[in-house]
């Protein structure tokens, strides 16, 4: 571990304990510290979320739980981002299934500008994908969303979904697999899916 | 359709607003969580090593009939002290006590009381009160926004309006934490949230009475 590295992790430490102590300044500095990391894992596995503020708060309270617990072995944005993972798992095991296929419903897009043409395409494209991703097993899901759509290493999926990197890379095909037979009958979700590289067999 | 990858989709940022609203329910649980995580660990450690667990087991049991036997005669005032109240003030202003603290709202303000042993506190939610705390009650803690004032004996304004807060000690004294900073103001001393670091002394105490008349 780097000098500068270990400074982090033992800085990490200390601001863990004087939170998990009690110390008022600690947990906001700790709060402020991991508020976008936390935010930017459950919207990158859940999408746009009318639930997201309740689940970023489901998941500090879940840190701060935990924070006895934390002894350094990774960062504590990491580790944060390790429970906003659970978190967000959690909160797809709870959903009940969408009973209309909304993803069928085509967007019109009215505005010839080519920014605001890409930027409605991109939309609907993260729409599809989302609705696509809604309809596949949560452990896959995750998987393709952190490697895949956020671009991390398996081995980063595999610590922070506490899962084995044969497991991450297995659910990672698996999601591929069935994103591609969907995209079939979407060629929107078909030609997003080869923007991000998760079109690629 | 343009040529040009389109990319993971963005994250939507969430407003200042729903920031801050997320930051005040986690700090104001964050304390209660970490104690009751640890309590948890305390009773998981026990069951572990099972010492004393056949102490524990008739001791339990007669605190459950003792707890049964009070809920049945007695006045319910274990389910009082941990419901947190809220309180509002209408277009005139109201008084609240709740043990030993004395909490005068000013118009149109509202506060929610958590009277949790050992750790009482009120999350100012808009407008203004002024908390009187006797000095051999329990510390009392007073939330708004992303101001933390702590006090064991103060009469002390409390004055918010979104994020911002305003702090006025008439007597005693109060801890103030803000963003990282902390304030000890003493009385006849103030503090504004607009500039954390300077701390107005010497106010007049009436003022305290002029400012709610013009709240």
């Amino acid at each position: 571990m780097g000098t500068a590295v270990a400074a982090n992790r033992s800085q990490d430490l200390a601001l863990a304990q004087r939170a998990s102590e009690g110390d008022r300044g600690a947990q906001r500095e700790l709060f402020h510290n991991l508020k976008r990391a936390v935010h930017h894992t459950l919207f990158r596995i859940l999408g746009s979320n009318r639930d997201l503020e309740d689940l970023i708060q489901d998941a500090f309270l879940e840190i701060f739980r935990a924070l006895p617990s934390f002894r350094g072995d990774s960062s504590l944005g990491r580790w944060a981002q390790t429970i906003a993972t659970r978190t967000a798992y959690l909160s797809i095991e709870r959903r009940k299934p969408a009973a209309v296929d909304l993803d069928l419903v085509e967007d019109e897009i009215v505005d010839r500008d080519p920014d605001a043409m890409r930027v409605a395409h991109a939309k609907q494209a993260a729409r599809r994908l989302y609705a696509a991703l809604d309809r596949i097993d949560a452990k896959q899901r995750i998987a393709f969303a952190l490697a895949v759509m956020d671009g991390l290493s398996l081995g980063e999926v595999a610590e922070m979904t506490e899962s084995s990197l044969v497991a991450v890379k297995t659910r990672v095909w698996r999601a591929r697999r069935e994103l591609l037979r969907r995209a079939k009958k979407d060629p929107v979700l078909a030609s997003y899916l080869v923007d991000l590289g998760g079109g690629v067999a | 359709m343009t040529q040009t990858k389109l990319g993971p989709p963005p994250v939507e940022s969430l407003s200042d607003v729903a920031w801050a609203r997320v930051e005040r329910n986690v700090l104001s649980r964050a304390t209660g969580t970490i104690t009751n995580a640890a309590a948890a660990r305390d009773v998981r450690h026990e069951r572990k090593h099972g010492t004393w667990l056949w102490l524990a087991i008739p001791a339990a049991a007669a605190a459950a009939f003792a707890l049964a036997f009070f809920s049945m005669n007695g006045p319910t005032q274990t389910a009082e002290t941990v419901q947190p109240s809220r309180f509002v003030a209408g277009a005139s202003p109201s008084t609240v006590s709740l043990g030993d603290a004395h909490i005068t709202l000013e118009a149109n303000t509202a506060v929610v009381v958590d009277r949790k042993a050992g750790k009482p506190s009120a999350l100012l939610e808009n407008g203004a009160a002024v908390f009187a705390i006797a000095p051999l009650g329990q510390p009392f803690t007073v939330l708004a926004g992303d101001t933390v004032v702590h006090t064991v004996n103060a009469t002390v304004r409390v004055g918010r309006d979104g994020e911002r807060a305003k702090i006025t000690v008439q007597s005693g004294s109060v801890e103030i934490l803000f963003h990282g900073h902390e304030i000890n103001l003493g009385a006849k001393q103030s503090w504004s949230s607009d500039h954390p670091d300077a701390v107005d002394n010497g106010i007049n105490v009436d003022d305290i009475q002029i400012e709610s008349k013009k709240h």
